[in-house]
């Protein structure tokens, strides 16, 4: 299983993406493909729930990855995309037109869900070391910019460790002076990884 | 937003063999055998919904509906052909209980795709001459989380489970996506486990055609001919007619205005 983990460096100007990309171009075998993210909130607006109950639920969009949708709330995730299988609609369960789940949520939904923010991330570069695809943006929301954010996928043929490659570029980051970030590796749920729930979860750890 | 026309009708168990070869000989195409499993949760009622949201707009509490095919290994006969629709005539499933009951309960590991669809209720109008229900959906290929469920997640986004249903049917891809399907329903009673069959002594029919964009008048035309043309040609044999637009309203608390 491959192993994510995502930084944010809230004290980052727009430039420090290019200051990161000098240090890390000796590192980098390939530039691959321009990505975004959007990461959503939504808050709920019933009146009388449970106190124990978070009213906070994220959506996150990412287009590097299928333009597949996490929705999270408390301990629960769904993952929902735009791929219809054959069987689905072969079966009549599905008409083979979806929309994403965020979009239902704010349309469909909106009575139960207030969308609260939205921070985005918005072409960002990519970039393939021997041992970790990097993906970099500098991320915005409705009020400006936010900070930058990487997100590090680990390469299953390496043999290095995980948290090693980690700490690489936790010191190439320290090269530019961005001492300063936040940093999660954590899954949803330790014994049964989920690839792209746990990725969402990182991303809402550290941009919360 | 998906649109969706329809005519319904409805034939009685001796019926179906004919209907069968009947539909084969008009459409030239072959019977599938089809079966879904529907899992319909409501907001949960103890939950202070308000009727509009921040901008003013009124929007109602609605249904949300989980589906997913169920595959024939999953079903227990002895041949897979549309036949044995005609030998399912008893409440009970011939489908595993657990099966059924695990499908929106487990978690990620063995987990197939659903599909997520909020209805409309069918547009008002005297003269319809097609049922025409818009509906909005998604595609749940993945559940995860240490709650890892679509349950779960469900009760997370305030809803609860209301009821769930199977279909088992014989179904015909027609020209232009037209669809005509003869079906039994089985209301599934989870805290009974039980099931039952609603339409006994019978198949339901539906034929429809599914329009991508509501704004696409010339599909939705194109769709209504295909759906009138065919209730032409069955003309004095089965009578497809446009349903009762509150039988098919999703919406909640509504029951008491009709």
């Amino acid at each position: 299983m491959k192993q994510t983990a995502v930084i944010f460096i809230e004290k980052a100007t727009p430039s420090t993406i290019t200051q990161f990309h000098d240090v890390l171009s000796t590192h980098v075998i390939s530039v691959q493909e321009k990505w975004s993210f959007e990461l959503k909130t939504f808050r709920s607006s019933v009146k009388n729930i449970p106190s124990d109950d978070t009213r906070v639920m994220y959506s996150l969009t990412l287009t590097h990855r299928d333009n597949q949708t996490v929705t999270i709330k408390k301990h629960s995730a769904i993952v929902t995309g735009h791929h219809v299988t054959e069987q689905l609609t072969s079966n009549g369960c599905s008409t083979g037109f979806p929309e994403s789940f965020d979009n239902i949520i704010t349309s469909k939904l909106s009575n139960i869900w207030t969308q609260r923010q939205s921070i985005k991330g918005d072409f960002g570069s990519s970039y393939k070391t021997s041992d970790l695809v990097v993906r970099a943006a500098n991320v915005f929301s409705s009020s400006g910019f936010k900070g930058l954010l990487l997100e590090l996928e680990g390469d299953e043929s390496s043999e290095m460790d995980f948290d090693t490659k980690v700490e690489t570029i936790q010191s190439l980051l320290d090269e530019i002076s961005s001492r300063e970030f936040k940093l999660s590796k954590d899954r949803m749920k330790d014994t049964e990884p989920n690839f792209l729930c746990d990725l969402a979860y990182q991303y809402v750890k550290v941009l919360d | 937003m998906v649109q969706r026309l329809s005519l319904f009708s409805a034939i009685d168990d001796d019926s179906f063999e004919l209907l069968i070869s009947t539909i084969s000989t008009l459409s030239g195409r072959p019977p599938v055998i089809f079966a879904n499993f529907s899992h319909v949760a409501i907001p949960d009622p103890t939950y202070d919904i308000e009727k509009v949201n921040v901008k003013n707009q009124l929007v109602e509490q609605t249904r949300i509906r989980i589906m997913q095919d169920i595959p024939f290994e999953k079903i227990k006969a002895n041949e897979y052909s549309y036949r044995i629709c005609s030998t399912l005539t008893k409440d009970d499933l011939p489908i595993e209980r657990d099966y059924l009951k695990l499908l929106i309960t487990n978690s990620s590991m063995d987990s197939r795709p659903s599909s997520l669809s909020i209805w409309d209720i069918p547009s008002a109008g005297k003269d319809r001459k097609v049922c025409m229900q818009s509906m909005t959906e998604s595609v749940i290929s993945d559940t995860g989380g240490s709650e890892s469920s679509i349950n779960a997640f469900l009760k997370e986004l305030g809803y609860v489970p209301d009821y769930q249903f199977v279909q088992i049917g014989t179904k015909f891809y027609m020209e232009s996506g037209l669809v005509f399907q003869v079906y039994k329903i089985w209301n599934v009673n989870d805290s009974e486990e039980s099931t039952n069959l609603i339409t006994k002594g019978g198949f339901l029919i539906e034929a429809y055609v599914n329009v991508a964009k509501i704004t696409d008048i010339e599909a939705v035309n194109q769709g209504t001919k295909q759906l009138l043309n065919l209730k032409r040609e069955l003309r004095e044999y089965i009578d497809l007619v446009v349903p009762d637009r509150k039988c098919m309203d999703p919406r909640i608390g509504h029951l008491n205005d009709f």
